[in-house]
């Protein structure tokens, strides 16, 4: 560096330098002094992964003075390389926001608690009382079955596998289920009837050894912006690369598109079974790898939308009571089967011309072309998102093209910890650590052993789901319920009919925890104030197995403490007599007059490793509160869950040091790509593929046929309503919506709406309309121009908006498989205000 | 901050037929400088003297023809002033004075 620069230009010319080097660019002569300009600045920097989406991208974080004053994208990590979405880029504001909670708040009239009283401040010794006073309560009048919890993907690793703990072992309730229902539950099911065990087979790194993407459902370009720029510097620096994208409207992935295809909602069944046809029929099916690694199964149809079992569409469907059954086929019945499927009826039943559809077909049936398929929520918020699942796998499994580099179907994720915490630690309301299931009881066994409780703790029958949450809560079966990290009021379907009424019953006890006052928090009758992020300890796991560690950087605003915590501090009010059977304790009576925390915590286990082994320069207030490495123990207990069994994970400090590791991480190394020999360890020798999830060892193929949706418009709902997200707000907007730049650059929700359909109805562009359907309405404004376009029929809404709730109008159409919500398909009619 | 300046680079993803649009849009605006290219990309310097402006080149790039995708890959932050001082003698990531 010359003497005479000025700090302008120094600072330029790294800005430059680090540019270039994420770009893949030769740098210009004037900037290659690349200079780390830590050391003038006084920042400490410290990695973290992003609080956001499901990617999973390392940010680095900047503390100044106890405060996160920076971020940028860390050029260390190998899944954004140094790159940052808009949103990453503004991480370090999330946390302070005006109206961020710092104590609690309970309802309260003439000095105690009282369901109709105002929000009033109080110590959290008053506010675990209250709280624990009403489940105690409600333990004692109906049981276990009564009290519930719902969760999230935004939860940490740890702070799941407590709550895991403390209901279906603490509470003996596995009313435990989190938001991630919402979003990836049918992608979990797809999983499972293929191959047996949960989560991508590959990796990112697919990305750059591909000939071709097809986004079935997915908004890449806005919903997950890093991998999407990965994805169309491989299009870009590629010529040969195709890009097919699908959807029922048009939005800025199509940017990008060599085949753009629009179909009518729910068709996208027709197109994956008219794929499978076209390979039979062209023969172009891998018959070695079909014949040695799959079997073929014929799926019940008929199932119903998983509405209430009173509902006439329920009462009408043949097997919605059984939904998952099948019987065994073979290649001939699966060809049969989709034959009907020709090209003619996809064209007459999708609307797509027959050239894109030809196009597409080709893509997976030419051995010669690699295929990496991406799906969200397009896929999995469908009411036969299970389906869509398993027939995609269908495309890749017939082909082959499946666990080898830049052949790979890729279910995406939204939440930052919906693999990590939701799906891999097992909080779903059927489920335990490791995809193993409260309903068998080898598994209960095991897990009783794992967390040294006795036999018969764990109950046997699944809890409520999300949405049945929601349903028994309005029906007062469900009375205290405590909700952590999620925003289920604005985000669950139907509110008018289910959610706010269950939460307002008298009957009922609701709890929140939240960093700040979202419409559920406001909708409870106590507010716990969450700390949040780099405020903690933590760990995440995004979509391709990768788990990713953090150290807290900051304190949290006042009063507020993290959810792990609330958990293991609540627990402490609890003792093993007011939760457990008599006759257990009596058989067991080294656990009687013990308190939960003692039991569940305490343990031996999760109390093991003392605090001398955090790393020094970084606070944890939960291990300082506990006496005790609480992150380390509960990530050690929880590790032995997998260990050996498939999901394997590193040693606990591992995780401090590298960028995330992909599971199974076995002797010290990581899997890319899991199922086959050579890159997975647990395929055995001459085999080739091994789907060891199933116990012979093949994926399964399913014949699955396209089924109506619950609701498609009519004379009277005469549109499609499908909803989502945008690029600046992620979740329900609780976070982003405090950052004035993301807010600013999309502060209201409105109606994308086709300019033809807007002119039928006399609306110009801006106009206030309601959006109304069977169920309830809301007001919004018609937008005609900008990032979607809509086809005519189909009208798009938003949901990150507090003041405008599409929830008031969509249908809580469920898959009946899965139990997730179908946000995507029901029929609203738009009026003039 | 009173008289903040914000220097700040980005990694701009464009169809290779569009790389003159892009040429010309920065031409077009003081506040941007084209620091290196490819055939498909480029890395585009911002200077401003606000956060939100940053964001709209962001948005007012991303909404031309051929550009799939913009990135904000480095950021900085501080007065005037102290930018037109000159440098300090800093370590290298190899710990080098240079």
């Amino acid at each position: 560096m010359t003497p005479t620069m000025t700090r302008r230009e120094f600072i330029r010319n790294t800005a430059v330098a680090i540019a270039a080097n994420v770009a893949g660019l030769a740098l210009p002569a004037s900037a290659t002094n690349v200079l780390l300009e830590g050391d003038l600045t006084q920042l400490k920097w410290s990695k973290a992964p992003c609080r956001f989406c499901g990617t999973g991208c390392g940010v680095n974080v900047a503390v100044k003075d106890g405060r996160v004053v920076a971020t940028h994208g860390d050029v260390h990590a190998e899944v954004n390389r140094g790159l940052n979405c808009v949103k990453g880029y503004f991480l370090s504001k999330i946390m302070y926001g005006n109206d961020r909670l710092t104590q609690p708040l309970l309802r309260k009239k003439d000095g105690a608690y009282a369901k109709d009283g105002e929000f009033t401040p109080v110590s959290w010794d008053e506010a675990f009382d209250v709280m624990a006073a009403q489940f105690k309560r409600v333990l004692k009048d109906k049981g276990p079955g009564s009290v519930g919890m719902f969760g999230s993907g935004q939860w940490t690793i740890w702070e799941g596998y407590a709550a895991n703990k403390l209901f279906k072992a603490g509470f003996r309730s596995n009313n435990l289920d989190p938001n991630a229902r919402h979003c990836m539950a049918s992608a979990v099911m797809g999983f499972m009837r293929t191959f047996g065990m949960d989560e991508p087979m590959g990796c990112y790194d697919d990305i750059e050894a591909t000939d071709a993407f097809v986004l079935w459902g997915s908004n890449m370009a806005e919903m997950h912006p890093i991998l999407w720029t990965r994805v169309t510097d491989r299009r870009l620096s590629n010529p040969h690369v195709k890009v097919a994208v699908l959807s029922t409207f048009e939005h800025r992935s199509f940017e990008l598109a060599d085949i753009p295809i629009i179909f009518t909602p729910q068709t996208d069944l027709v197109i994956l079974n008219y794929i499978a046809n076209y390979i039979i029929k062209n023969g172009k099916v891998n018959k070695d790898f079909v014949n040695q690694h799959t079997t073929f199964k014929r799926g019940v149809t008929d199932i119903g939308y998983g509405l209430r079992p009173d509902n006439p569409l329920e009462m009408k469907a043949k097997n919605a009571k059984d939904p998952t059954a099948s019987d065994p086929i073979d290649f001939e019945q699966f060809a049969a089967f989709v034959a009907p499927y020709t090209l003619e009826k996809a064209v007459e039943m999708t609307g797509v011309e027959k050239g894109w559809l030809e196009q597409l077909a080709e893509l997976y049936a030419d051995p010669n072309t690699k295929v990496v398929s991406f799906w969200t929520m397009g896929f999995n918020q469908h009411t036969r998102g299970v389906w869509a699942n398993n027939m995609v796998y269908n495309l890749h499994l017939l082909t082959g093209k499946i666990s080898m580099p830049g052949n790979s179907p890729f279910s995406l994720t939204g939440q930052p910890s919906a693999c990590g915490t939701a799906r891999e630690v097992g909080t779903f309301s059927h489920r335990l650590p490791a995809d193993m299931l409260v309903a068998n009881p080898e598994h209960r066994k095991h897990a009783e052993e794992i967390w040294n409780i006795p036999h018969g703790i764990i109950q046997p029958k699944p809890g409520f789901h999300a949405v049945e949450q929601n349903r028994k809560l309005r029906d007062g079966v469900l009375n205290a319920y405590w909700v952590q990290v999620n925003n289920n009021m604005q985000a669950g379907a139907n509110l008018m009919q289910e959610t706010y009424p269950g939460y307002r019953d008298p009957r009922n006890f609701i709890v929140v925890s939240d960093a700040y006052p979202t419409v559920t928090a406001q909708s409870a009758d106590l507010i716990l104030p969450a700390a949040m992020w780099v405020e903690k300890e933590g760990a995440y796991g995004n979509a391709e197995r990768r788990t990713q560690f953090w150290h807290q950087l900051v304190k949290a605003p006042g009063e507020a403490k993290s959810d792990l915590w609330q958990l293991m501090e609540f627990s402490k009010r609890f003792t093993t007599d007011e939760c457990w059977p008599a006759d257990l304790l009596a058989a067991n009576p080294q656990y009687k007059g013990k308190t939960l925390f003692e039991v569940l915590f305490k343990n031996g286990k999760v109390d093991k490793f003392p605090t001398s082994e955090i790393e020094a320069g970084y606070d944890n207030d939960e291990s300082a509160a506990f006496g005790f490495y609480v992150q380390k123990g509960l990530f050690e207990e929880y590790a032995e869950f997998g260990r050996g069994h498939g999901h394997d994970l590193a040693p606990f400090d591992a995780y401090h040091q590298a960028r995330g590791l992909r599971w199974p991480v076995v002797d010290g190394h990581e899997t890319l790509w899991r199922y086959r020999e050579g890159t997975d360890p647990y395929v055995k020798a001459g085999t080739g593929f091994q789907f060891y999830g199933n116990k012979d060892g093949r994926a399964v193929i399913w014949a699955l046929p396209y089924e109506p949706p619950a609701e498609s418009p009519d004379k009277e709902f005469d549109l499609w309503l499908v909803t989502g997200r945008v690029l600046e707000h992620w979740h329900s907007g609780s976070m982003t919506m405090r950052v004035p730049e993301l807010y600013r650059a999309f502060p209201e929700a409105v109606v994308f709406m086709n300019p033809d359909d807007a002119k039928a109805r006399g609306f110009k562009r801006g106009d206030e309309v309601r959006v109304i359907s069977r169920r309830g309405d809301m007001r919004s404004r018609i937008e005609t121009r900008g990032r979607n376009r809509m086809p005519t029929g189909v009208v798009f809404v938003p949901w990150f908006d507090a003041g405008q709730l599409i929830n008031k109008v969509t249908l809580d159409a469920t898959d009946p498989i899965s139990k997730q919500t179908d946000y995507k398909k029901c029929a609203v009619k738009v009026v003039a205000v | 901050m009173k008289g903040e300046q914000h220097i700040s680079s980005l990694v701009v993803l464009h169809r290779p037929e569009s790389a003159a649009i892009v040429r010309e849009f920065t031409a077009a605006h003081d506040a941007l400088d084209i620091a290196a290219e490819g055939d498909s990309r480029c890395v585009l310097l911002c200077e401003t003297d606000n956060q939100r402006a940053i964001v709209d080149h962001i948005d007012a790039l991303t909404l031309l023809p051929g550009v799939i995708n913009v990135s904000l890959v480095y950021h900085h932050v501080e007065s005037a002033d102290e930018l037109d001082k000159p440098a300090m003698t800093m370590k290298s990531h190899q710990g080098a004075d240079v």
